[in-house]
């Protein structure tokens, strides 16, 4: 007699269940179960996991949650059909919308409102807990009796029997109660794990949950391991004495027959007019877009492709997807935000004609089937950029128009990583904090956590080898497993009825948030539509600038009517002077630029693209610089592959040219090519590219290639899978980096006030882009009480524009306090720090803060007697009316000694995070060339492969996982920027420094390559106290 | 005539390090809060002993107080020095005392708390030239000589010197003033519209403008009671009966003062100029004077006296308040009270009186009580505890409740579980009969399995658990636990 599991809790029911949904479907159907169910606690969060393993394991999964109100017992629900589904679905959401993030409040009588269709499975431990106590046993009998009036004969009861001390007991007394409450017996594993190896993991996160140890929860865990998934014949030795509750188990899955499956995705209908039909509206809206973007003509191969473009969107029923892309685009231009589309949706014109992205895929010949295809069967994904400080608005704008019941976000699935695995282990066992910090801080960025590598880099731990053991044994695995549900960058669904009823959506942290309890993976699963809104800084900084432009200069720019080409704009660019412009201002990009020298608008997309892991790991960037620079010829084996790969001199680079040889190349039909290059996405975790190695290579063979270029071409569209660049997305953020380069040439003052205004965002600090900005000529003024507003601004004077640095620059002000202290000084200018408190009715601590920060300069005050005064003021403002008009002078003390030097750049550091005075170094200068230290700009002139030492504060780390664990560090002194290169055996050497340090000195030997130059360290040394306790924090990358 | 000033003199103990744990709290694991209680008593008793040096200690700073390590006490020693052989005596006969102790101090020396304090932690003059008597921690010595005028002393020593809050030193020194010079040179009237009367107020105690006193550590209660024997004894009996009597007077001392003694210190000099001591504690307070003196007979029993017995004294060590109980309804009648603290259970009264005798006739160590521990597996669900550091804050009831029902656990549990020999059994490979306890048995019923499983996070401590547990009747009538493991059936208990 076979069996199906109805209450199995997955990791999905966090800290509750000890096995990712798909383990547990797959040891089911192992084990040869008719069915199983994953019932997790008032979630559907991992309903799709275990959908799609079943589907690969043929085992019916039966849809379902454990239901736990607050005023009744806990119960099983599982979906009959898909109105029962929707029903579930609808009731979580409504326990969840009620409570905050993560928790969920339901009653019986929500269950009772939501019960239609819905078979339920009632727990009675409860009960049998409750036994000598008469009045509890009647309340809980009473409420087992009503949910079999509620649910009639589609209620069972539970028997969960583990092996304990009377199972026989235990069986007799339910199968009386199952007779008395008229409800069918079932047998229940109230599975917790998949196999009884994981209960020591599942006893670990039990204490996590309850915040003790597994020592002290030991009284609440159960004695054995028997909450495991069971073999049919342990389960039917345990239940010899009522088989009918097997056969009830049976009975219930052949009643669920809702899958996942029937979910039919339904998008929102309201965009279309009345009176036609949303292919039609798309259409007119398409050709309408065509006029503008084409105002010389649509010639007849555009027309076509149109046409083309149209009808397959038709066909796979995407029209109300473009319109809503289109609306949402619409709203940000109509509220002035800037916009644009990424990702392959530039390889549509029809998205380019309605003005969802920039980029004319006719001009710059992209493929539509990256983008769409019949073969496909996967939903489009647009991403559209929107500025990163506005971008809540269209939020907010797409819950209004729809309303939260057909909105939500896309959740994102925060799971453990090995640090959180330690820590949370680590207190489980009862470890010391110290300790765990230590080895938590020593994971780093380990995939798996590695017993040797900790004890190598921890030093001696002071515990068992045993517990050690277990511990690590633990932590690994736990990596992986959910931790709790967060929110999506920017991933919306909209439906066109109910969105609960498809998935439960819940509140999200932020206010005015909602979020499915669904992934972007398990939506593409199943095949529901979801829009990107996703937010780039630069868009915000490029508006913030032509702002400034417009408001200084009178010239109106925008992004679509800034000069092409501008010879001088990529002088700048060869010259690798891109401290702030996009995409190319990190030291590979840098180091990149002088090599490969752009000069045409396809150059930045090639650039771009190329600093990637793909094309590094699959050899393409130095053949394509030598065939660049000229040092090697450009052959092409057949006219078909010159076609495809002219544009980047015979060297594949984009994922486009692999899916166009595949088609020219091989025979591939678009479809299979489009395959292809997912595939290439997932080569390295499942190897799924190696079955179109065979096609692609006989294809090739038969079009007379040999067997050396087939070789060569499948490896180099291996490394595509190391996230390869579509073109058209290259293309996309080519326009802002050529915007961004444009704008930092020829208006460098209102650039750089753009990013500021727009931090945080971009590569570097504010510190190097006000550097940059400097070397560039332009004159920067500190913050100012009277000079400055809240943002950074654009001063005249003499007829030049200089930056004056805003209120936001100082560390804590408060941004109202900043536009206090502006519109406060609107009459007239602050004459004394009095006039000033008076006037602003700010306490002492704001004074202090903007007296450490030099902020009342225009005062004639330094730091100091700023200081003094401010400390004079009042804690807390009181009004005093009758003296408002009488102007005090300020007190000053000639005790005071003027802060040094050092002591001025030292606080700026501390208050601004910048100083215009001086660089820190510069004061240390005198010793650092007593300990054979040059300045960064003499490595220019140094001989290259001698040793030397240079010093600076630490502005990067980086460690790409291409780089083979070598970090690349970049320093910055008085004089200009070095970029070391520190090996693995020396960073582990001197790791504490090199992780920690806010500045140090650098000793090895110098590289030169094509003007870039590198320091390749081989040992770090510390700075003088002084310099380290600057307050000053690097920005590291992967 | 002006009066002058009279010269108080101020010795001010800063102790850098934790002070360190007595023997019987070597080895303990506290936490946080537990720990540093146990510290602010350490500090107290501490205190006291400084006692014996100046009657006038007070605590200025608790460990860690003020940002700073440590903590801080102060004596006054005006006209203390003749008693020393000087002041310099009295530092000296302090700073050895110190290094018996093993605790390291700067020792601050001056008219005013407020010097003698900056001194002790922010002094900079040279160590003491008097080696200390054995490898010790170092006793530093500042002092400020009467008559010397203390600012121009403290003008090199950081603001911190001067007891300013963090906030004041932090705000001082943005303001590039470090040295207590540099914020003298300030105008003081601006001083104090910026920091409030604190810091004038500092410098003012300094100088010794302003009076400070800190409240004074009040001497410990000593109850004690003495008898002097007009002629040494070695008679038990006789020594007993003093027993009785001095404790009869011990608890009238107290007694008005509404406490009783939970513990009494011993201390028999004997006629060979030996002293013998030993102690007696309690469970509760109790009044019962009989009792008490019994204890003390027991322990006396035990100890071995060289000599006879010229003097007893007894100390209180440990007392509790008293408590009033109405014994009965009614209270028409004397005796209606109570004064004992003794529990409202009199099962607990008497096993607590129980224990005490034993603890005093065998010694504490020899007195062990069973402890429930949460564990499935039967041989590890009990331990055996030594009462004897048991604490009126620690004590665990004899009994716990437990959840289970107690009807499916055997009575006689076998320590070690015992193989038996199974010599006919079932087609499920269940025992129809075995052999075990020296006798052949058939079973008649038998019920299971009960799984107990050991968990992974008790195995390094012990072997792994993996047993199918049974409870069997036979045919005599005898019921039994047994449990199965991969290979083997075990007895671990009885019903009966």
């Amino acid at each position: 007699m076979p069996y199906a599991e109805i209450y199995c809790r997955s990791n999905f029911s966090f800290l509750r269940g000890a096995s990712h949904p798909a383990e547990l479907v797959r040891r089911a159907a192992a084990l040869g179960y008719s069915g199983l169910a994953i019932t997790d606690e008032n979630s559907l969060a991992g309903i799709v996991r275990a959908h799609t393993a079943a589907r690969t394991a043929k085992l019916k999964l039966l849809i379902g949650a454990e239901i736990t109100p607050r005023n009744a017992p806990p119960v099983v629900l599982l979906a009959t059909d898909r109105a029962s589904y929707g029903r579930l679905a609808r009731l979580i959401t409504r326990g969840r919308r009620r409570a905050k993030k993560g928790n969920c409040r339901l009653s019986f009588d929500d269950v009772a409102a939501f019960s239609e269709g819905l078979h339920a499975a009632v727990s009675p431990e409860e009960l049998l807990r409750a036994q000598k106590n008469w009045s509890r046993h009647a309340v809980h009998l009473r409420q087992l009796q009503r949910y079999g009036d509620l649910f009639g004969s589609d209620c069972s009861l539970m028997a969960t029997l583990h092996l304990h001390r009377d199972d026989r007991g235990k069986l007799a007394q339910l199968q009386a109660l199952s007779q008395s409450l008229q409800l069918p017996l079932v047998a229940a594993g109230d599975v917790r794990y998949h196999t009884r190896r994981r209960r020591a993991l599942h006893e670990a996160v039990t204490a996590v949950r309850h915040s003790t140890t597994v020592r002290h929860i030991r009284q609440h865990l159960p004695p054995n391991a028997e909450h495991h998934l069971r073999s049919v014949a342990t389960i039917r030795k345990l239940y010899a004495a009522a088989p009918e509750a097997i056969e009830r188990t049976l009975e219930i899955t052949d009643a669920c027959h809702f899958s996942l499956d029937q979910l039919r995705y339904e998008y929102p209908e309201e965009l279309v007019p009345r009176g036609m039909t949303a292919r039609a509206h798309l259409a007119q809206l398409t050709w309408q877009g065509a006029r503008w973007r084409y105002p010389a003509g649509i010639g007849a191969d555009l027309s076509q492709r149109i046409e083309h473009e149209l009808k397959l969107i038709s066909e796979l029923n995407y029209e109300a997807y473009f319109l809503t892309v289109w609306d949402l685009v619409q709203f940000a231009r109509r509220q002035g935000i800037f916009c644009q589309g990424r990702g392959s949706a530039a390889n549509s014109v029809v998205c380019y004609c309605l003005g969802i992205t920039a980029i004319d895929p006719a001009r710059m010949d992209l493929l539509f089937e990256r983008f769409v295809s019949r073969e496909r069967n996967e939903a489009p994904d647009i991403d559209v950029d929107f500025e990163h400080e506005r971008r809540e608005e269209v939020l907010q704008y797409i819950y209004r128009k729809y309303g939260r019941h057909r909105v939500g976000m896309t959740a994102e699935v925060i799971t453990y990583r090995p640090r959180s695995a330690i820590r949370d282990m680590g207190r489980s066992l009862g470890i010391a904090a110290e300790t765990i910090d230590r080895v938590a801080k020593n994971a780093g960025r380990l995939k798996k956590i590695d017993i040797e590598t900790i004890k190598e880099r921890t030093g001696p731990l002071n515990l068992p080898d045993p517990l050690l053991a277990r511990w690590i044994r633990l932590a690994n695995a736990l990596c992986g497993f959910p931790r709790h549900l967060s929110q999506h960058v920017g991933g919306m669904v909209m439906t066109r009825g109910r969105l609960s009823e498809l998935v439960p959506i819940e509140n999200a942290a932020m206010a005015g948030r909602t979020v499915i309890e669904w992934n972007k993976d398990d939506l593409d699963a199943l095949g529901i539509l979801k829009v990107d809104c996703l937010s780039l800084g630069m868009l915000t900084a490029i508006r913030k600038a032509l702002d400034l432009i417009e408001r200084h200069t009178g010239r109106k720019l925008t992004l679509a009517s800034i000069p092409a080409e501008d010879a001088a704009v990529y002088d700048m660019i060869c010259r690798a002077e891109t401290v702030g412009v996009f995409q190319i201002e990190s030291r590979a990009q840098m180091s990149m630029l002088p090599r490969l020298r752009p000069r045409t608008f396809y150059d930045l997309v090639i650039e771009v693209a190329i600093v990637r892991p793909g094309p590094i790991q699959g050899d393409m960037v130095h053949p394509y610089l030598r065939r660049r620079r000229g040092s090697e010829p450009v052959d092409y084996p057949s006219d078909e592959v010159r076609t495809v790969l002219k544009k980047t001199l015979g060297v594949p680079l984009f994922q486009e040219q692999a899916m166009r040889l595949a088609i020219t190349a091989a025979g591939f039909t678009p479809g299979q090519a489009d395959a292809l290059r997912r595939a290439m996405g997932a080569w390295r975790t499942d190897g799924s590219i190696d079955p179109f190695r065979k096609q692609l290579i006989a294809g090739m063979q038969q079009r007379g290639y040999s067997p050396a270029y087939c070789d060569l071409l499948f490896s180099q569209l291996r490394s595509f899978g190391l996230y390869g660049f579509p073109e058209s997305h290259a293309a996309s953020f080519a326009l802002l980096v050529y915007v961004s380069a444009w704008l930092k040439h020829h208006y460098p003052a209102a650039f750089t006030a753009g990013l500021l205004n727009s931090q945080p965002m971009g590569f570097y600090a504010p510190a190097q882009l006000i550097r940059s900005c400097r070397q560039m000529g332009v004159v920067v003024q500190p913050p100012d009480v009277n000079q400055s507003d809240l943002e950074c601004t654009l001063e005249k004077h003499r007829g030049v524009l200089q930056l004056r640095l805003g209120l936001r620059m100082i560390r804590g002000l408060p941004r109202d306090v900043g536009r206090q202290i502006v519109d406060c000084r609107k009459e007239c200018l602050y004459r004394s720090i009095e006039d000033f408190t008076r006037r602003t009715r700010l306490g002492r601590a704001t004074i202090t803060q903007l007296s450490r920060a030099d902020a009342f300069l225009s005062l004639t005050l330094n730091r100091r007697t700023a200081l003094w005064s401010a400390l004079a003021q009042e804690k807390s403002r009181r009004e005093y009316p009758l003296f408002d008009h009488e102007l005090q002078q300020d007190d000053t003390c000639e005790q005071l000694a003027a802060p040094t030097d050092l002591e001025q750049v030292f606080t700026d550091y501390q208050t601004q995070g910048l100083s215009l005075r001086g660089h820190p170094l510069a004061f240390f200068r005198p010793s650092l060339g007593q300990r054979r230290v040059v300045c960064c700009r003499d490595l220019q002139t140094h001989p290259c492969d001698r040793k030397v030492a240079v010093a600076g504060l630490v502005l990067h780390r980086q460690r790409p996982g291409t780089a083979s664990g070598i970090t690349f560090l970049t320093l910055e002194d008085e004089t200009g920027i070095a970029n070391l290169i520190i090996h693995p055996g020396t960073w582990e050497r001197f790791r504490s420094i090199a992780n920690e340090a806010v500045a140090l000195i650098a000793r090895g030997r110098l590289e030169r390559k094509d003007r870039v130059i590198h320091l390749i360290a081989e040992k770090l040394e510390e700075l003088p106290e002084a310099i380290m306790s600057l307050s000053h924090r690097s920005r590291d990358f992967r | 005539m002006q009066a002058e000033r009279s010269v108080r003199r101020h010795l001010c103990l800063w102790l850098p390090d934790p002070l360190p744990p007595d023997e019987a709290e070597r080895g303990e694991r506290l936490k946080a809060p537990h720990r540093r209680e146990r510290e602010q008593k350490r500090l107290e008793a501490f205190a006291l002993w400084c006692q014996q040096f100046s009657p006038c200690v007070s605590i200025e700073r608790e460990p860690g107080e003020r940002g700073i390590a440590g903590s801080t006490l102060l004596l006054e020693i005006t006209g203390l020095g003749p008693l020393f052989g000087g002041e310099q005596g009295l530092v000296k006969t302090l700073s050895r005392a110190l290094c018996r102790r093993h605790v390291r101090a700067h020792l601050g020396l001056a008219n005013s708390i407020g010097t003698a304090w900056a001194l002790a932690h922010f002094g900079r003059y040279p160590v003491l030239d008097d080696p200390p008597p054995f490898r010790a921690p170092a006793i530093a010595l500042h002092q400020l000589a009467p008559g010397t005028p203390p600012l121009k002393t403290l003008a090199p020593l950081p603001v911190a010197a001067l007891r300013l809050q963090p906030g004041a030193i932090e705000s001082l020194a943005l303001l590039g003033i470090h040295t207590v010079g540099q914020l003298l040179a300030l105008p003081r009237k601006q001083l104090a519209s910026r920091f409030g009367k604190e810091v004038a107020q500092s410098i003012d105690r300094v100088t010794g403008n302003l009076a400070e006193s800190l409240p004074i550590l009040p001497p410990p209660e000593e109850t004690s009671a003495e008898w002097s024997f007009e002629f040494p004894t070695c008679d038990c009996d006789l020594v007993n009966a003093v027993f009785r009597q001095l404790v009869d007077r011990i608890g009238h001392t107290l007694s008005d003062r509404s406490r009783i003694p939970l513990g009494i210190a011993c201390r028999l000099k004997l006629q060979d100029r030996t002293e013998v001591h030993f102690a007696v504690a309690l469970y509760h307070a109790c009044g019962d004077v009989p009792h008490l003196a019994e204890l003390l007979g027991l322990r006396l029993e035990r100890t071995p006296l060289t000599a006879p017995v010229c003097d007893i004294i007894l100390t209180v060590t440990e007392s509790a308040q008293q408590e009033y109980r109405q014994l009965t309804w009614f209270d028409h009648h004397e005796g209606a009270h109570s004064t004992d603290s003794l529990p409202t259970n009199p099962f607990a009264a008497s096993l607590e009186r129980c224990l005490e005798r034993l603890h005093g006739r065998l010694g504490s160590r020899a007195v062990a009580q069973p402890q429930l521990r949460t564990d499935a597996i039967a041989e590890r669900a009990v331990r055996f505890v030594s009462t004897a550091r048991r604490s009126r804050r620690n004590r665990t009831p004899a009994i716990r409740k437990t959840s289970h029902s107690i009807d499916l656990r055997p009575l006689w549990l076998h320590r070690n579980p015992q193989r038996i020999e199974i010599t006919r059994c079932d087609r499920d490979d269940l025992p129809l009969e075995f052999y075990c306890l020296g006798g052949h048995h058939t079973v008649r019923l038998i019920e299971g399995p009960e799984r107990i499983e050991s968990s992974r996070h008790t195995h390094h401590r012990a072997r792994r658990v993996f047993r199918d547990y049974y409870r069997v009747e036979t045919t005599s009538l005898k019921r039994f636990w047994i449990f199965r493991t991969a290979r083997d059936w075990f007895l671990h208990g009885q019903f009966d």
